[in-house]
């Protein structure tokens, strides 16, 4: 029974031995299996190394921006091709060493260091930059970042530093702060009052100190325009909204807003030039405004004055030259009296009655001028039609048919345009420059007068030419004086006659000026604006 | 002719002779009554025509620009008289302003006469009143 016991009990530790022989076979080929996949593991991981160092090299080799890295000591262990060439130097000869090392400013050199131990110490990116002058001699201005590269376990390994050339964005930021520093000053010092408003509330957006003060002591940025001027016109709420709506510009000239100037509730009455400018966004939506306004209060207000001091005047001259004519007349009519009543057959009184009568006419005259000259403001206060020159012409012609028959005068005419005004008003002219060039004419040589036009842009200008004695250039503009004459001893005439024909033009929003030379004739340019029509 | 009535209102001594004088000149019978200004000439236009005061004369030549009241309230007083209002009126002036001519063709004058420098030409308001008055007096 034992010997069976013990003949079993070996079978069974063999067949143990056995099945254990097989699984240790088992193991033994699953871990040659698995030795095989860690090779092409380990083969796999280093050749997507090699390709990914490959890669990285490529890119750095390739990359615009200059790329380094530092040890922990701050010694450089790696620069790209870019940076190489920016210093001109080989890797090789750069391993190892530091900025002062490679000859960079001291100042820099130092800096970079400092900054190369900050990330070390804090492990926290630093940013910063400088110019940086390279081995071709040019001055550029970089932007770098220095960056920890941190183990798995965050140890520091080593430092990166990227730095990108940012010359062109430096000028570019640097142009851009100039001119809106610029900008700022031309808001800040412009003798006008600019505000700008955003929005349809019309928020002040900024308003330089000749804004402030039309509004002495209120707060304006950041307030609605509404708040600030509650009493302005709804005419300037529709010029704001119309800009808004539109896109266009609105200007208006010696506009009337009244306005509490004072903030003492009172309302002024203020003048101003105004230019709203409209403000596009970034996509072309106009969002807001520029009001550049000028303040011409004292300007309307000195013009208005001396209007209203001229039209006293005007009336003054019709009255007081009317009123002198009244006592005249008696004289005159009078002084014939006595001749044909009392002393008809006395020669005495007949010569004195004659001196009489001549100071009469010569009065009469003046006032008569003088009265013309006062009228050519008083009439016509409506707006001008257009006056055919050629009428005017004709019509000047026929009054003085008999001085120009005596005269024997040769007057040639070309065509005349058609401008704004009243034709018997150029008749006045007309015949004022006629009668000149009768009367201020060569003894014994026939008057001969040119009328000619032509177009100098948008104007016309008449030309009146005589071939009389002229005067000296330098009387050109005192001719037109009141009272002037330069020949009063040799011809009559009360010196009104010019000063009526510059009124007259002047009226039509034209010139008058004379040309001459002494003993060579007269030319009066007359300068009018032409009519749309032509 | 016959005798008319003429009433003239004039501050100016001097013309008020020279319109008798243009007046004799054209052999016009006339009695002139004369109002030396405003006031006078307006005080003989409200009274004329009643029991014991002057007839509505049969011309009136009227100086515009009469002392104390105007010589457009004359002529509109005169105008509002139901026996006056197509009498003839002449406008004697030394003003020869357009717009003056226009206030007083609305109140239906007749004649603007503007008073002459020459003592032969205001001869011819004579005239001028001669033939207002011939005008007037014709068969319509």
């Amino acid at each position: 029974m034992a010997n069976l016991e013990m003949t079993a009990s070996r079978d069974d530790a063999l067949a143990k031995i056995r099945s254990l022989e097989e699984e240790l076979e088992n193991a033994r080929e699953l871990l040659a299996a698995a030795a095989t996949q860690e090779a092409d593991k380990v083969r796999y991981f280093e050749a997507e190394l090699r390709r990914r160092s490959h890669v990285l090299d490529v890119v750095l080799s390739n990359i615009p921006d200059l790329i380094c890295t530092f040890d922990l000591d701050g010694n450089f262990t790696y620069a790209n091709p870019a940076l190489l060439g920016v210093w001109r130097r080989s890797l090789e000869e750069i391993i190892g060493k530091n900025t002062f090392d490679l000859g960079y400013p001291p100042d820099l050199a130092a800096r970079i260091q400092a900054e190369v131990r900050a990330v070390i110490a804090s492990k926290q990116p630093v940013v910063n930059h400088t110019p940086f002058t390279g081995a071709n001699g040019e001055t550029r201005v970089y932007e770098y970042i220095f960056s920890p590269v941190l183990a798995g376990d965050r140890s520091l390994e080593e430092v990166t530093c990227t730095a990108r050339d940012i010359t062109g964005r430096e000028r570019m930021e640097k142009a851009l702060a100039e001119s809106e520093e610029k900008l700022q000053q031309v808001f800040a010092q412009a003798p006008v009052a600019i505000v700008v408003l955003r929005g349809p509330e019309f928020v002040v957006e900024m308003a330089n100190p000749f804004y402030q003060a039309l509004l002495p002591g209120k707060q304006l940025v950041g307030r609605r325009f509404a708040d600030i001027v509650p009493e302005l016109g709804q005419d300037v709420w529709d010029a704001f909204n119309r800009v808004l709506e539109t896109g266009e510009p609105f200007v208006a000239n010696e506009w009337y807003v009244p306005y509490g100037q004072n903030g003492d509730g009172v309302i002024e009455d203020v003048w101003f030039n105004v230019v709203y400018h409209p403000l596009p966004d970034t996509d072309g939506r106009v969002t807001g405004m520029v009001a550049v306004c000028s303040d011409v209060s004292v300007q309307v207000r000195a013009r208005r004055e001396l209007e209203r001091a001229n039209r006293e005047l005007e009336e003054f001259a019709y009255v007081a030259s009317h009123d002198l004519q009244e006592p005249l007349r008696m004289v005159g009519i009078y002084t014939e009296m006595l001749l044909k009543r009392i002393a008809p057959d006395d020669a005495n009184a007949g010569i004195y009655a004659g001196f009489v009568r001549r100071g009469v006419d010569r009065m009469d005259q003046l006032i008569h001028d003088l009265l013309a000259y006062s009228r050519v403001v008083h009439t016509d206060e409506t707006a001008p039609g257009s006056a055919d020159l050629n009428e005017a012409w004709a019509e000047a012609v026929k009054t003085m048919e008999s001085r120009i028959g005596e005269a024997g005068a040769t007057l040639s005419v070309a065509p005349l345009p058609v401008v704004r005004g009243e034709a018997s008003q150029f008749a006045h002219v007309f015949q004022n420059l006629l009668s000149n060039s009768l009367k201020y004419r060569h003894a014994g040589v026939p008057p001969k007068v040119d009328v000619s036009a032509r177009r100098d842009g948008a104007n016309w200008v008449v030309s009146v030419q005589d071939n009389g004695i002229g005067f000296e250039p330098q009387y050109a503009e005192r001719i037109f004086g009141l009272f002037k004459r330069l020949h009063k001893d040799e011809f009559s005439g009360t010196g009104l006659g010019l000063a009526i024909c510059q009124r007259i033009v002047e009226r039509y929003g034209g010139r008058i000026r004379a040309e001459g030379r002494p003993g060579r004739g007269s030319t009066f340019h007359i300068v009018l604006p032409g009519t749309e029509a032509q | 002719m016959r005798q008319i009535h003429v009433l003239l209102a004039e501050d100016n001594r001097g013309d008020v002779l020279l319109v008798s004088e243009a007046l004799l000149a054209h052999n016009i019978p006339h009695q002139l009554q004369i109002a030396a200004n405003g006031a006078e000439a307006m005080d003989f236009v409200t009274r004329m025509g009643q029991p014991g005061e002057s007839p509505c004369p049969d011309i009136l030549l009227l100086d515009l620009n009469l002392p104390r009241i105007d010589g457009h309230e004359v002529l509109r007083e005169f105008r509002r008289h139901p026996a006056c209002a197509a009498t003839p009126v002449i406008i004697l002036s030394s003003s020869d302003r357009p717009a003056d001519r226009e206030t007083v063709r609305a109140l239906g004058v007749t004649r603007y006469f503007k008073k002459p420098t020459k003592f032969d030409d205001f001869m011819k308001l004579g005239a001028i009143v001669k033939e207002a008055i011939e005008e007037t007096e014709r068969p319509a």
